[in-house]
């Protein structure tokens, strides 16, 4: 299944070269935005000094930097994996797919895997740019911490991907769904501020998104040098949020095809 | 004495009910009652093993939902129906394991990848190991005459070769039963009566049960062992073509072909009935007509007589053989092409 969605999907993307370009161009150019969002008004040094007042360390443009290519990351697989049911329902393939005995999940995943491998090169690609361009040195004490976190950021990602995709089987407006769920995550999980300058009732939940904890954790890891013993508090919840989101997505996406097929919403797009 | 063996196909009380929000958009947000669309409603059928079976009904008629329901793209509302014996509710996973399908339409298929890589992608689905899988396309490829443009993306297809590729796909698992929804439509002439053929030798040469809903009554009458006909989601009459002719369609077809006002005193003949009109090579009008039995020895006569009355020209009088469109027409009053609804056959 694995290796029938990889021939599919890279077969399909390599297809449209502007695609890769696209995929190589929008996280150098989030980075930016975000970075002369700020340098453009007040100096660097200022701004560096104004982040350590609020309590963070390391850079703030190492700060951004992950922030916009992490969640570049998600937004890849959430568009390989949770997208997947719609991106089948507008090639009108959808119903093929369900026609078969393969699992749904397996899927599902087969499709987000895709999406970490094709997104995860570019954004690597990315954010070594961007860091390049703006003059960013990352402080790794323990790469042991730095591969837990990012692997644990990733998988809670799928899980996401997939919880999203079973509202997505009974709907057919997925697709602008998904763009109106994308931007306020984005917001949330604090891309481009630190999330305790958020309003108390919007950190409440910040707190209750895999991407607050992943951008967290890997900023801790990447700027600070933080250890594996010090990101224990990003990477539980993260394990316990790939949990929850994994189980509520497998039954989700059952009870959701059962209710598609009772309504007769599977066929259209 | 040994238990009859199960049909291949059998339904029991088939009802699926589809509530339709009224409004669209924004004003589809509110709470209102929904309409309430029968597609298919309470049907009994039985298809047996190494059948062609067709299903001839109008657009809307049921058809469509009726073979995903069988599919279990869909599930029934009321009713119960087996495949192979299995339960299309409670075994459904092993029903597709039985089933091959094939829904009409130039999507479905991944028009950027060529045949082989989309036959692939689907036994990938169905859980068939590598080696077995590559075997197996090649070799229906070669059943549908595709071989030759196999690794051709399948955008440059025609819509036949699409057709052809859609069938690979559905007997990729070698499945003993397929259901072909509208497999025709859309066909120049050619490769519609290029698919007929293809469709019988399934049939005839490799064993399978064969379901197939169309609304051609020419493709249901030359290709079907029986042919169930449904209309308003009910199955109005099931049987061989020439039982439901012989049963259905008795009396005489004419066809009349004439220039001029002819219609009225045409219609004004007693007994006659007007079965349909359509114009004519020769710049008129043809008239199909059915009249009863007893007229025979007079109604040619009668026929040509009120062309002349009414000012026209006869430019053809001919006796036809009946079809099932008046098999169609003298079981629900209408012909195949008038009927309109708003299910999804549409």
């Amino acid at each position: 299944m694995v290796r029938a969605g990889w021939m599919k999907n890279w077969r399909l993307s390599t297809t449209y070269p502007s695609w890769v370009l696209n995929r190589l161009l929008g996280p150098v150019v989030a980075v930016a935005l975000a970075v002369y969002s700020y340098t453009g008004l007040v100096d660097s040094a200022t701004i560096e000094q104004a982040f350590q007042r609020a309590g963070e360390t390391g850079s703030f443009t190492g700060f951004l930097i992950l922030g916009q290519t992490i969640f570049a990351f998600f937004t890849g697989i959430n568009w390989r994996g949770g997208m997947a049911v719609q991106r089948e329902r507008w090639a009108g393939t959808l119903e093929m797919i369900l026609l078969a005995p393969a699992s749904r999940v397996a899927w599902i995943l087969s499709e987000s895997l895709f999406g970490l491998v094709d997104s995860g090169w570019t954004v690597f690609l990315s954010m070594l740019v961007a860091a390049m361009l703006f003059g960013v040195s990352f402080h790794v004490a323990d790469p042991l911490a730095v591969a837990m976190v990012i692997v644990l950021t990733l998988a809670a990602m799928v899980a996401l991907g997939l919880f999203f995709a079973g509202f997505y089987v009974l709907t057919r407006a997925a697709g602008p769904l998904s763009q109106a769920v994308s931007a306020p995550l984005g917001f949330l999980s604090g891309t481009q501020f630190p999330v305790a300058a958020l309003p108390s009732a919007a950190q409440a939940v910040s707190y209750a998104l895999p991407v607050t904890y992943g951008l967290l954790g890997v900023r801790r890891a990447l700027l600070s040098g933080a250890t594996v013993q010090q990101l224990v508090p990003d990477m539980v919840p993260l394990v316990l949020m790939t949990v929850v989101f994994t189980v509520l997505g497998v039954w989700l996406i059952g009870r959701m095809e059962a209710r598609a097929k009772r309504t007769g919403s599977i066929h259209a797009y | 004495m040994p238990s009859p063996l199960p049909a291949a196909i059998e339904v029991r009380g088939l009802t699926k009910v589809f509530d339709r929000k009224r409004e669209r958009g924004w004003k589809a947000l509110r709470r209102a009652p929904k309409e309430r669309i029968t597609a298919v409603d309470h049907v009994d059928l039985a298809v047996e093993e190494g059948e062609l079976f067709g299903l001839l009904g109008p657009n809307a008629a049921g058809k469509t939902t009726l073979v995903k329901v069988l599919a279990t793209l869909l599930l029934p509302t009321e009713g119960t129906g087996t495949i192979a014996g299995l339960d299309i509710v409670k075994d459904a996973d092993a029903v597709r394991q039985k089933v091959g399908v094939v829904l009409g339409g130039d999507r479905a298929l991944y028009w950027r990848l060529t045949a082989r890589e989309n036959l692939w992608y689907f036994s990938q689905l169905y859980n068939m190991p590598d080696a077995p899988a590559r075997k197996r396309i090649d070799e229906l490829l070669g059943v549908v005459g595709l071989t030759d443009r196999a690794d051709e993306r399948v955008e440059n297809y025609s819509k036949g070769m699409k057709q052809r590729l859609h069938i690979a796909r559905g007997l990729l698992h070698d499945p003993s039963i397929l259901l072909l929804d509208e497999p025709t439509i859309g066909l120049d002439p050619h490769a519609a009566r290029s698919l007929r053929a293809l469709v019988r030798d399934l049939v005839d040469q490799h064993g399978r049960t064969v379901v197939l809903t169309t609304h051609y009554m020419y493709e249901a009458d030359q290709l079907s062992d029986r042919v169930a006909i449904i209309n308003k989601g009910r199955i109005v009459a099931c049987d061989t073509p020439a039982a439901l002719k012989l049963r259905h369609a008795q009396g005489l077809v004419y066809l009349v072909e004439a220039r001029g006002p002819v219609e009225d005193a045409l219609r004004k003949l007693p007994g006659v009935q007007l079965l349909g009109a359509v114009p004519s090579e020769a710049g008129g009008m043809t008239y199909r007509l059915r009249a009863p039995d007893a007229a025979q020895d007079r109604i040619a006569g009668e026929l040509a007589e009120a062309v002349q009355q009414s000012k026209g020209t006869l430019l053809g009088l001919r006796r036809e053989e009946a079809t099932l469109e008046d098999v169609f027409v003298e079981l629900t009053g209408s012909g195949l092409r008038e009927e309109r609804g708003g299910d999804e056959d549409e």
